[in-house]
């Protein structure tokens, strides 16, 4: 736990040090955590499937198939991360106390964890496009 | 008005609200693309480019050849920033200037970009001034740099959303479809369609990090965007 608080507050504190991020950075640093943990969580389920063979939710209300695939995927891979990280970081002004804690690495860690998370999905599709392109 | 273009240090340039270092001239360049000003070809030369500046208590708008040779013209009745007030500039000639036509033209095509779609701190006037959207307390500086700000911030946002969107949809298909047929199930649409949904959540991380700082940056993340946005009205469209 003391990994993911030191990577919440890296990212917390990089993204305040940005007079850009002025207004949003609790809306950035929500959805770049929260989405580094869904892929990463995807990746674990792509890696065992036969231990989560009833993580699977089939939902078809909408048109087409994407619209159905987005809401399944958002309660499956998007949803816990995100409570998660709510309740853990937001919630009761908790950031602000591990803010004090913990040490900001100038946004080292979390640039660390947040792209290698989304490096391996991005070399994995790209795997998978490079042997399906021919068939 | 002679001699070698003078170099500022990067606290006047801070101060004239340009950021950065460099000569004026690239301050200069920086500015007008900034607002918007045309960049042609004159008599086959590689290009030109004009600017309005204030020197000895008069408004002037220089010419600036690629050659290097600036031709200067009193402006009657001028209206320039306020910060041109506290500085009063020296603009000299340079013999080194020499900008390629193809490389401005892309620069233009960036800044413009950066300053009307994808710019989330400055605003043309209608006077073609730049100005910043925020005051320094953080308030918007008018109701147009208002206008400017939600519009910039509904863009960025919605990018962000999009990019969110894509990538959970189309890891959800391959999940589904490796589920069924193990990595040779997965179709190529949907790993492509999870690829760019992560290039765009990564260029949108990248710029928000300040790892991105340029315009360039923004088109590439806005044309992943674009691309799955395209392709979840295609799907909902042409059902399968």
């Amino acid at each position: 736990m003391k990994l993911f608080y030191e990577i919440w507050v890296d990212c917390i504190v990089k993204l305040q040090s940005r007079p850009d991020n002025k207004n949003s950075w609790r809306f950035l640093s929500m959805t770049f955590m929260t989405m580094a943990m869904a892929l990463n969580f995807l990746m674990l389920l792509l890696l065992l499937p036969q231990v989560f063979k009833f993580y699977y939710l089939d939902i078809n209300i909408f048109p087409g198939k994407k619209l159905d695939a987005l809401i399944a995927g958002f309660i499956l891979f998007v949803l816990p991360p995100l409570c998660l990280n709510y309740f853990l970081i937001f919630r009761s002004n908790n950031y602000l106390m591990l803010i004090k804690k913990y040490t900001y690495r100038n946004g080292r860690l979390f640039m660390l964890y947040f792209f290698t998370s989304i490096s391996i999905p991005l070399l994995f599709s790209i795997i998978v496009i490079v042997i399906n392109y021919k068939r | 008005m002679s001699g070698v273009w003078e170099e500022y240090a990067d606290t006047d340039m801070m101060e004239m609200g340009f950021g950065g270092g460099g000569t004026i001239v690239d301050i200069l360049k920086q500015h007008r693309l900034r607002v918007g000003e045309t960049l042609a070809m004159k008599n086959g030369e590689l290009g030109y480019y004009s600017s309005r500046v204030y020197s000895e208590g008069k408004v002037w708008e220089t010419i600036i050849y690629d050659d290097g040779d600036p031709e200067y013209v009193l402006v009657d009745n001028p209206v320039f920033e306020e910060r041109f007030d506290r500085i009063d500039y020296h603009y000299q000639t340079s013999s080194s200037m020499n900008y390629g036509l193809l490389l401005s033209a892309m620069d233009l095509m960036a800044s413009d970009y950066a300053s009307n779609v994808h710019n989330h701190s400055t605003y043309s006037t209608t006077k073609g001034i730049t100005k910043d959207i925020y005051k320094s307390n953080g308030e918007y500086r008018s109701a147009r740099a208002a206008r400017f700000g939600r519009l910039s911030k509904f863009v960025s946002r919605s990018s962000i959303a999009l990019s969110i969107a894509s990538t959970t949809y189309a890891g959800m298909e391959l999940l589904g479809q490796y589920k069924q047929g193990g990595v040779k199930g997965i179709k190529v649409g949907t790993a492509a369609d999870f690829g760019v949904g992560v290039v765009g959540l990564g260029t949108t991380a990248a710029v928000a990090l300040g790892l991105v700082s340029n315009p360039v940056g923004w088109v590439v993340g806005t044309g992943i965007l674009i691309y799955s946005g395209v392709r979840l009205v295609n799907d909902i469209y042409n059902e399968e």
